[in-house]
């Protein structure tokens, strides 16, 4: 079975849903008078699985009617995707033990893969403006201080 | 205190060389935002919320303003040069105005853009201007029931207009509201879904919220986008409009300026809602309808002054009830609770600088695009060409940083990879992620006053039926919901978000 969109959309809502009630159910509903922390957690999480429930209906009756459904997941968006939450997760790893080159470096780097096409030689004249913008726009421009290159593990 | 007292109290706050400076680059930033493809507003306005922490309030809400109707206005001039909208409220202008400029009259399109939106600019803010005081006093009288009420309308109608159904806005806007219920509970002190969590003991930040689900998830979808064709610049033509075209531009100014002065006050209409409207009344009430489509001025000038005039009276429930009626107002309202500022009916009160600071800002700023926009084409012309390999690059690099110095912890780095695969995962379910961020901006405040409202009627829901103005809104919500179902709304969203 494909995940479509519709079908992702009522998945989404529904397992936010069931989630904000079970943990919601935990932090006390109260009552009318005196709503406790849980009820709006509760309430919100019942109109998720309320909307989510529709949404399933929704598909099913589109579904017999014989409509096509395209995937949501189109596989020409699976590289950018990959690569980009990679080249932020190396950045964040990276400011704080080497400094703000190398995490620069590596953001760039990685990123610039996640399209195709990309000359290698222009990456490292992007990487040079991106760093000088960086540094002239945050360390000069706002006064905030930055470790360009440190050790620390 | 009176108006013209209070503008002059405004002009001073505005014109305060370092708020003009400020001004001005929030007009340049938002005009070269709004002429870039594939960066619009919501994406500069999340990216810059981390760096305005460290500008006084007037400032940073001067330049987010500035950003927002400049990139308005920035979309415009791609659209008449290149047809090619830089955002979905200028797609109507492409029809006429990218005529005008085949038929070598592209200065006079711009011109007449350009005029008509200062004019429809300058009635917008003497609309909030006026409007504010008597409006304020209104909402000072309104109570938890009424602001829940309130909320509740705003949420639904914004939902209900969406494209991509009703069932997937209000879902959408119900997961917002679920996130805005993280961090400590304002009745209780306890910690709701914190998971043991420190960083999230003070609820989501606001600003890695905004860049993960804009600038990282956009930027993930638009990737995988075939890319248009680099396109050059043309022969612009004489700049100043015939008195022909001022004979038949102005009652389309006129009209569409009243019309998105009135379509920017509702919750969910918005610039493209306004701008399609004021086309088609244009086309409906002109004795030629036959010359639209072929370089009519009036299709320029009526979206041009439509969209300016709801651009700035959106503002008015933002300001003075401090419930955004758009997504990027929502924005807006995040940049002032960053600096502690909460808009509402005290908002006037307690910060009169920075109410009629704005006010006047806007119309100084709207000035500014005027003198900026028309000299400078040329050059945004060619901002269309910079490749989005260099642009994305340098968006990523800037969101991380920008993240990244706001509280120096890599903890913010990695909500902000779980955000962006969040907002994609949104992106890729069909819903849209600016109706999260006003359920996550408006959740909390419906939560506070529900809450309230329930304790003051000692549990009884009767108490939103009874009051007359909460019966009202309630009714309002639930007729939006119901004309969104009728074919005149239907269509005109469906075409003006295509």
């Amino acid at each position: 079975m494909t995940i479509h969109s519709d079908l992702l959309a009522a998945l989404i809502f529904l397992a936010f849903g069931v989630v904000a009630i079970t943990i919601g159910y935990g932090y006390g509903f109260g009552s009318l008078g005196a709503l406790g922390s849980g009820a709006m957690p509760m309430l919100v999480g019942a109109g998720l699985c309320i909307t989510g429930v529709a949404q399933l209906l929704q598909t099913a009756a589109a579904r017999r009617t014989g409509q096509q459904f395209v995937s949501a997941f189109p596989t020409r968006e699976l590289r950018p995707l990959l690569l980009i939450l990679v080249a932020l997760l190396a950045f964040g790893l990276l400011i704080d033990r080497l400094g703000l080159l190398p995490a620069l470096a590596a953001l760039v780097g990685i990123s610039w893969f996640a399209d195709t096409g990309g000359r290698k030689r222009e990456m490292l004249a992007v990487l040079v403006c991106v760093v000088a913008l960086i540094v002239a726009i945050f360390q000069f421009g706002l006064g905030i201080p930055f470790r360009l290159v440190t050790w620390r593990f | 205190m009176d108006l013209v007292s209070s503008l002059v109290m405004g002009l001073q706050v505005a014109v305060t060389p370092v708020n003009l400076l400020y001004c001005l680059m929030g007009v340049t930033l938002g005009t070269a935002i709004g002429v870039l493809p594939g960066v619009g507003p919501i994406i500069t306005i999340s990216l810059l919320l981390p760096l305005t922490f460290g500008l006084t309030p007037e400032a940073s809400i001067i330049m987010l303003a500035g950003i927002f109707y400049g990139a308005a206005y920035g979309g415009s001039t791609t659209s008449i040069l290149v047809n090619l909208p830089g955002e979905a409220s200028s797609a109507v202008t492409c029809i006429d105005g990218h005529q005008m400029a085949r038929q070598g009259r592209a200065g006079a399109a711009l011109a007449v853009a350009a005029l008509g939106s200062f004019f429809a600019g300058t009635v917008g803010t003497l609309i909030i201007a006026l409007a504010g005081p008597p409006l304020a006093a209104i909402a000072m009288r309104f109570g938890a029931a009424e602001y829940a009420a309130l909320v509740f309308v705003a949420l639904l109608s914004t939902a209900a207009m969406t494209r991509g159904g009703v069932v997937k806005g209000v879902g959408v806007a119900l997961l917002g509201m679920a996130f805005g219920t993280v961090g400590s509970d304002v009745s209780t002190g306890l910690f709701r879904f914190t998971f043991g969590i420190p960083e999230l003991r003070d609820g989501v930040e606001f600003a890695v919220l905004a860049v993960g689900l804009f600038a990282v998830a956009e930027i993930i979808g638009n990737i995988g986008e075939p890319q248009g064709e680099a396109v050059s610049s043309r022969n612009i033509g004489r700049l100043w409009p015939t008195r022909d075209d001022f004979r038949r531009a102005w009652p389309a100014v006129l009209r569409g300026t009243g019309l998105g002065a009135l379509l920017g006050v509702l919750p969910g209409a918005g610039l493209a809602m306004s701008s399609f409207s004021a086309y088609m009344v244009e086309k409906s009430a002109s004795r030629e309808p036959e010359r639209f489509g072929l370089g009519a001025v009036e299709g320029v000038a009526a979206p041009e002054s439509a969209n300016n005039a709801a651009s700035q009276t959106a503002f008015i429930p933002t300001l003075l009830l401090g419930v955004p009626g758009s997504p990027t107002m929502a924005l807006m309202l995040g940049a002032f609770m960053i600096h502690g500022v909460q808009p509402g009916p005290r908002m006037m009160g307690d910060h009169p600088q920075l109410f009629w600071g704005l006010v006047v800002s806007m119309w100084v700023g709207n000035l500014l695009l005027v003198v900026l926009n028309l000299p400078l084409i040329g050059l945004w012309v060619r901002l269309l060409r910079v490749p989005y390999h260099w642009l994305y690059v340098f968006v990523l690099a800037f969101a991380c940083v920008g993240v990244f110095t706001l509280s120096s912890s890599h903890f913010d780095i990695y909500s902000l990879v779980f955000f962006g695969l969040f907002g994609y995962l949104l992106k890729a379910a069909g819903c849209n992620p600016a109706l999260f961020i006003l359920g996550f901006i408006l959740g909390p405040m419906f939560e506070e006053n529900f809450r309230r409202a329930m304790t003051l009627s000692r549990g009884d829901p009767m108490v939103f039926l009874e009051r007359p103005i909460s019966l009202t809104l309630v009714l309002i919500g639930i007729a939006v919901l119901l004309a969104t179902t009728t074919s005149f709304v239907r269509r005109g969203r469906a075409e003006a978000t295509d």
